[in-house]
């Protein structure tokens, strides 16, 4: 074997081993979710002329409506922390300054806090790559003890395709603020004026206690980025 | 083109002989790349990258200056819960925003010192970069993967060692997606970590 051509061998092996762990160390995508909990979003609206200074009193709804949705395949949720739910929204609206009304049939509240959920089971169909046939094509090589035979060997993948489909279930809980103030003067009949909207997505997965801990902080996280949202002005 | 051409390509130059002389005819290099992202692109992924490898050949014009072809890949990554705020709303949620950098540059250089002494060299690149920008919020993701147009200057030094050399790096890149739109350029340096070896 020459020198140069030990040397470039030589180089070769190194680098190759270099690049081999550069390789691994790289990644497109590194640090990802990791839990459930990662995947949470919180995202709040709000009417942006409403003034929440005017309002003193609000009602809140006594069960969390379940919403089902056309066309997808909607899961059966549990009622077991509903109250706690509807509790916290009350205690942050009373914590905003707005005075809880026990019976809206007797004293008429300012607003209207309607509470819903709903879960659904979402579809996501995955084609594999065929590249495993890619690699069987472009991997020929001759074995000089096969000549006779007169073959010429390749790697055959194309035994492995198909697609996979995953599956998992999504859940959404949504808070929507109403003004029953106008109807009660008669400026907007027949329609309630929404105020405000925040909504919680995620991954519905784990068990019940652990989806309403998740759900409890996400009620927490639609007031906290909602500082207009108060009887006595900004709370930042 | 899929990365892994680009890398095939990549080794056929950086690591196989062009002739049999016994003159080096260029030098081939393998780095490790640490970088960090520049004006809006370091707004979007505001910390260092250490996930990075470079692949270069260079062949001689003369003893004192050579002209090459370079492919890096560079990977930003960077979580934040920070709350972000839309007309009239609110979303707060992790948020993981990643960009994949890969230039493909044909370089200059020019260097002061002997082949196989240590060696200080100034350089400039020019080519293509393909940019994947990527944010994950919840449930969705948002992408915008593009060629780029432009160029990265750079500066380092050879220091010889056995038969081969230990490579130092610094480089700029600059990249837009057309002459007419400077306002969405994407800025990063780089510091580049390798060995290089000489081609007979």
């Amino acid at each position: 074997m020459s020198k140069s051509l030990f040397r470039t061998l030589r180089g070769f092996t190194l680098i190759a081993a270099i690049v081999a762990a550069a390789a691994v160390m790289v990644s497109c995508y590194p640090n990802g979710p990791e839990s459930a909990e990662d995947f949470d979003v919180v995202a709040t609206f709000y009417k942006q002329d409403a003034d929440f200074t005017s309002f003193a009193s609000f009602a809140i709804v006594d069960s969390v409506a379940i919403i089902k949705i056309k066309g997808s395949e909607n899961l059966e949720l549990d009622r077991e922390f509903e109250d706690d739910f509807l509790t916290a929204i009350s205690d942050h609206m009373v914590a905003r300054g707005y005075t809880k009304v026990d019976d809206p049939d007797q004293t008429k509240p300012d607003l209207g806090v309607l509470v819903a959920a709903a879960a659904t089971t979402e579809y996501d169909p995955y084609a594999t790559q065929p590249w495993f046939s890619y690699w069987g094509d472009w991997i020929a090589f001759d074995n000089p003890a096969l000549d006779d035979l007169n073959v010429s060997w390749g790697l055959d993948f194309s035994w492995y395709s198909g697609s996979v489909v995953y599956s998992y279930d999504v859940g959404a809980f949504v808070v929507a603020i109403v003004d029953f103030k106008s109807i009660e003067s008669g400026t907007e009949e027949n329609k309630l004026n929404a105020l405000w909207l925040a909504t919680m997505n995620g991954v519905a997965t784990g068990n019940n206690r652990t989806m309403a801990g998740r759900v409890l902080k996400g009620i927490d996280q639609m007031f906290a980025q909602s500082p207009y949202l108060s009887k006595t002005g900004d709370t930042q | 083109m899929k990365k892994t051409h680009v890398l095939i390509i990549a080794f056929a130059i950086a690591l196989v002989p062009l002739t049999q002389s016994h003159a080096q005819i260029g030098m081939g290099s393998v780095t490790w790349d640490v970088s960090g992202a520049l004006g809006d692109q370091g707004d979007f992924v505001d910390a260092i990258s250490y996930r990075g490898f470079g692949l270069e050949g260079r062949s001689y014009l003369s003893r004192h200056f050579t002209v090459g072809l370079s492919f890096d890949w560079q990977v930003f990554d960077h979580q934040t819960s920070e709350l972000i705020e839309l007309e009239g709303g609110t979303l707060s949620g992790k948020q993981y925003r990643y960009i994949n950098a890969f230039p493909i540059l044909a370089n200059l250089h020019l260097y002061a010192g002997d082949v196989h002494d240590f060696r200080i060299y100034l350089g400039a690149g020019v080519g293509a970069m393909y940019i994947m920008e990527r944010l994950q919020i919840g449930l969705a993701t948002i992408e915008d993967n593009d060629w780029y147009f432009g160029g990265a200057p750079e500066m380092g030094f050879l220091i010889p060692f056995s038969e081969m050399y230990f490579l130092v790096e610094g480089r700029v890149y600059y990249a837009v997606r057309s002459l007419d739109d400077t306002e969405d350029a994407r800025m990063w340096w780089t510091a580049k970590i390798g060995v290089a070896y000489d081609r007979w």
